[in-house]
């Protein structure tokens, strides 16, 4: 067996291993890279900039915990962005498996960076069950779609929400999304109502949102943990995603190196060629 | 770091680890992790349900006054019937309340928020493309502060946009008299920011009038951003003008981004642009504040981008929606929608593996910086 | 009886919903609508523990015919109502009980279920990059075309691989968020959402209609 054929049979647990290193050792030897800001990161950043400062704001929590590691940072960013501006911040979510909980923790940290006080600087609604259901309900009365808040507190004592009934008192929405909620908030909330909008979302759901962005339904888009750590450059707040950038270039660089090499092994193994001559 | 902090930590560095061994081979350790996450996340649903809908949503209102919802409540009781056979038909009224109202909602928010939306802004961009008129205008200036021998440029003057056709809305901004008194915001947030800037020369002065000494020109600078600029031959017409505070404008310049004409354009980034004028002061002017104009006027001719995304957009309609067998005209255009297909899915996958890798690194960052980090 | 009622009332809630857009939302219709989003979220929460009663059934079945791998899902069941039981109580016996911070729902969220679901979805890196190494292959043109524009994106999105590419000639960064992802990319999937949209709409009508009786099941 030649070279190139003993390439191609390669055990896959030697590529998982590695991944593994490419991943560890950009943790233990640190780089600091420099990242370059998309067109798409900074319109995000100028949008969230150009909301009148004491404003109320909706950051949706809408992705799940598999998704943390590209949406957290985001969200987190978000709502630090929004906090130095001194907006009310509102969060919600329509993920039934962890959403409200991640809302209630990541608003609870931030907002104790910045001194910011429950009920009267941030509100997490939390969870409804038919995200359709919850986005119509809330274009009549936010209060009825959710009576109390995530923990159980009635909104009306929550000085906050006393100034909030629907979507007329929301100056921006900061969707953060895994999934396709944010076509929902899209079609239903943005087109009907017309509540600016932006979106972070997973690095799978990026590309479909160039054509939000395209025809400005979303005012600009973060996507993974790239658009996540050109963010946090932009707030000047560096965080986990910038820490992440280092592993995340040398694993793609080792992917590109195996395409590269599962191709060589291909044409020059004989497979390829098999496979011309039918 | 407290005892339970650490034990927590343990806690998941070791399910987290158990997951991960799935990697080398199958094992009974993986299995017990598999099969208590998959019960701990149908229990954290009946915790969520209970509290947001039985509780806050049913129960509560209830109690309240809110007598009628026992209907909605019965629906959703009607939902277990499908355990018994025999009733499993009554939860199908259930499931078409449920259908019904989404279908209600789909049926205009699809069309309205979506279909139309995205069929206009490509409309919009092949319409753009026939008729290169400006669509946009956007100006903003710096003051030339001339008075008994100095010569500066006022402070960064606030970015403005305003409609277009507004050429002479340079006059209508206040003149400021001194560098304290910065012009306010017009309206509106930017979308293109413009900081005039100059070099600063020296002069001497004659009473009215002042020489100029040691400035053989000044360098107007206008730097902005538009990072709406996607497209190609996204051109920007720029007018540089000076003037007195009162009377006919002593000099404007107009050039654009493409078509340099003694002015130097550069896009030092996607968006990013940077225009300077050399302006050659007379050798003598008057005391006295001179208006810099910076006018940026942009003219999207987005020829290329436009015939990429009106032809990938009807192609790949073609390709996935025509259920006519693909022959002729209707083949080459589903031809061509298969190529645009095949760019789209490979900056599909590229994200793809981005966000995978991301998702690794998430708990990577974990296992060396809290759960390594805790013991050494 | 069975399938002229469901039709009845998806007919109604449908059109209700379809025709509030174009009814002020304080009048007497704007507030039926409002009733019945309202509905849907109680109804609708149903459904979440349908399945949750559904993977017990499953689960305690196999437990109690002994099935193969039944001691795993004792550990299934342990966990659900270990989830279950002390969110459902109420927080002012204990603050164990309900779902705050403290609680045992939440302690078991944030440590156990959360950080899981997290390892599961991370494990995907893996095969992508075996994926990538074996089945990524230049086969055809359009393989082709597929594979240079995975690779140039998957560069362009790190640090490292954007440093490359900008020694190359050309500004590549830009040309790619330009005509691939602004360009080709954009217009491909703004194919997709139109041609699903569409699909969407004329679902939901042919739901309102009766026309579309699928989701009913047989008998």
């Amino acid at each position: 067996m030649g070279f190139w054929q003993k390439l191609e049979q390669m055990d896959r647990r030697w590529i998982y291993l590695m991944v593994a290193i490419a991943v560890i050792v950009p943790f233990i030897v640190p780089a600091d890279l420099p990242i370059s800001i998309t067109p798409e990161a900074q319109m995000v950043f100028d949008a969230v900039e150009a909301v009148p400062d004491g404003s109320t704001v909706f950051v949706v929590f809408d992705y799940y915990p598999s998704t943390i590691a590209e949406c957290e940072p985001m969200a987190r960013t978000a709502l630090r962005h929004f906090f130095r501006k001194n907006c009310k911040v509102i969060t919600l979510s329509n993920i039934p498996l962890g959403g409200p909980s991640m809302a209630e923790a990541v608003s609870r940290s931030v907002a104790e960076e910045f001194g910011k006080e429950y009920g009267v600087d941030f509100v997490n609604l939390g969870y409804k069950y038919g995200y359709v259901a919850v986005m119509t309900g809330m274009g009549t009365s936010i209060e009825s779609i959710f009576p109390t808040d995530n923990s159980g507190t009635p909104l009306s004592e929550l000085p906050l929400m006393s100034k909030v009934t629907n979507y007329k008192d929301i100056s921006f929405i900061f969707e953060v999304a895994d999934n396709s909620t944010a076509d929902y908030w899209v079609s239903i909330v943005n087109a009907q109502y017309g509540v600016p909008m932006v979106c972070g979302t997973t690095a799978v759901g990026a590309p479909k949102y160039y054509a939000f962005v395209a025809a400005r339904q979303f005012l600009g888009l973060l996507g993974g943990m790239k658009g996540a750590a050109e963010y946090e450059i932009l707030i000047g707040h560096k965080d986990d995603a910038v820490k992440g950038m280092g592993a995340q270039s040398l694993v793609h660089l080792l992917i590109i190196a195996l395409v590269i090499l599962g191709n060589l092994g291909y044409f020059l193994g004989g497979t390829g060629r098999r496979e011309k001559l039918g | 770091m407290t005892g339970l902090e650490i034990f927590q930590i343990w806690i998941i560095a070791f399910f987290t680890l158990a997951l991960f061994s799935f990697m080398y081979k199958d094992n009974p350790l993986y299995k017990v992790a598999e099969h208590i996450f998959a019960g701990l996340t149908a229990g954290y649903q009946v915790g969520l349900v209970w509290h947001t809908v039985i509780l806050q949503k049913l129960w509560d209102p209830m109690m309240g006054g809110d007598w009628w919802l026992f209907i909605p409540g019965i629906l959703g009781f009607l939902m277990f019937a499908r355990f018994w056979e025999k009733f499993s038909w009554i939860s199908r009224v259930s499931l078409a309340f449920v259908m019904g109202v989404t279908a209600g909602i789909f049926l205009i928010s699809q069309l309205h928020g979506l279909v139309l939306p995205q069929m206009q802004s490509t409309m919009i961009a092949a319409s753009e493309a026939i008729d290169s008129s400006s669509d946009d205008f956007y100006y903003n200036q710096g003051e030339l502060v001339l008075v008994d021998g100095t010569v500066e440029i006022a402070e960064s003057v606030p970015a403005t946009t305003a409609p277009a056709d507004t050429l002479s809305a340079v006059d209508s901004l206040t003149v400021a008299d001194s560098l304290a008194d910065p012009i306010p915001a017009m309206v509106e947030p930017p979308v293109i920011e413009a900081f005039p800037r100059a070099i600063l020369g020296s002069t001497s002065s004659d009473r009215d009038s002042v020489m100029v000494e040691g400035l053989d020109e000044v360098v107007l600078r206008s730097e902005f951003t538009d990072t709406s600029a996607l497209a190609f031959g996204e051109f920007y017409a720029i007018k540089f003008s000076v003037k007195p505070a009162e009377g006919a404008p002593m000099e404007i310049v107009e050039t654009n981004v493409y078509a340099m004409n003694g002015v130097s354009v550069t896009e030092t980034a996607p968006g990013r642009f940077v225009a300077e004028y050399a302006y050659n002061p007379p050798d003598s002017l008057d005391a006295g504040v001179y208006h810099l104009g910076f006018e940026t006027e942009r003219r999207s001719v987005m020829f290329l981008l436009t015939i990429i995304i009106v032809v990938g957009v009807v192609s790949t309609l073609i390709y996935f929606y025509f259920s006519k067998e693909h022959t002729g005209a209707l083949g080459v255009a589903a031809k061509v929608g298969i190529w645009f297909i095949m760019i789209s899915f490979g900056a599909h996958f590229g994200y793809t593996v981005m966000g995978r890798v991301s998702l690794l690194i998430g708990r990577v960052q974990f296992l060396v910086e809290d759960w390594i980090g805790s013991f050494l | 009886m069975r399938t002229t009622i469901p039709i009845i009332v998806a007919f109604l809630s449908g059109l209700v919903l379809a025709l509030a857009p174009f009814f002020r939302e304080d009048n007497w219709f704007g507030g039926l609508k409002q009733e019945l989003t309202e509905w849907l979220i109680i109804v609708g929460g149903f459904t979440l523990l349908l399945g949750v009663v559904s993977i017990t059934r499953v689960n305690w079945t196999a437990v109690t015919r002994r099935k193969e791998g039944w001691g795993y899902k004792v550990l299934t069941l342990v966990a659900v109502f270990a989830m279950a039981i002390p969110s459902v109580l109420s927080p002012e016996w204990s603050t164990l009980f309900g779902r705050a911070d403290g609680s045992i729902y939440d302690w078991l969220f944030v440590n156990l279920q959360s950080p899981m679901m997290a390892t599961m979805f991370a494990t995907l890196a893996f095969y992508i990059a075996s994926a990538a190494y074996r089945a990524f292959r230049a086969r055809s043109v359009e393989a082709t075309i597929l594979l240079i524009t995975a690779t140039l994106v998957m560069l362009w999105r790190v640090p490292m691989g954007e440093w490359i590419l900008e020694r190359l000639p050309g500004d590549i960064p830009y040309l790619l968020n330009t005509y691939i992802m602004g360009g080709a990319n954009m217009a491909v999937q703004r194919g997709i959402i139109i041609g699903a949209a569409l699909g969407a709409a004329s679902m939901s009508l042919r739901i309102i209609l009766g026309i579309e009786r699928t989701y009913m099941g047989k008998g």
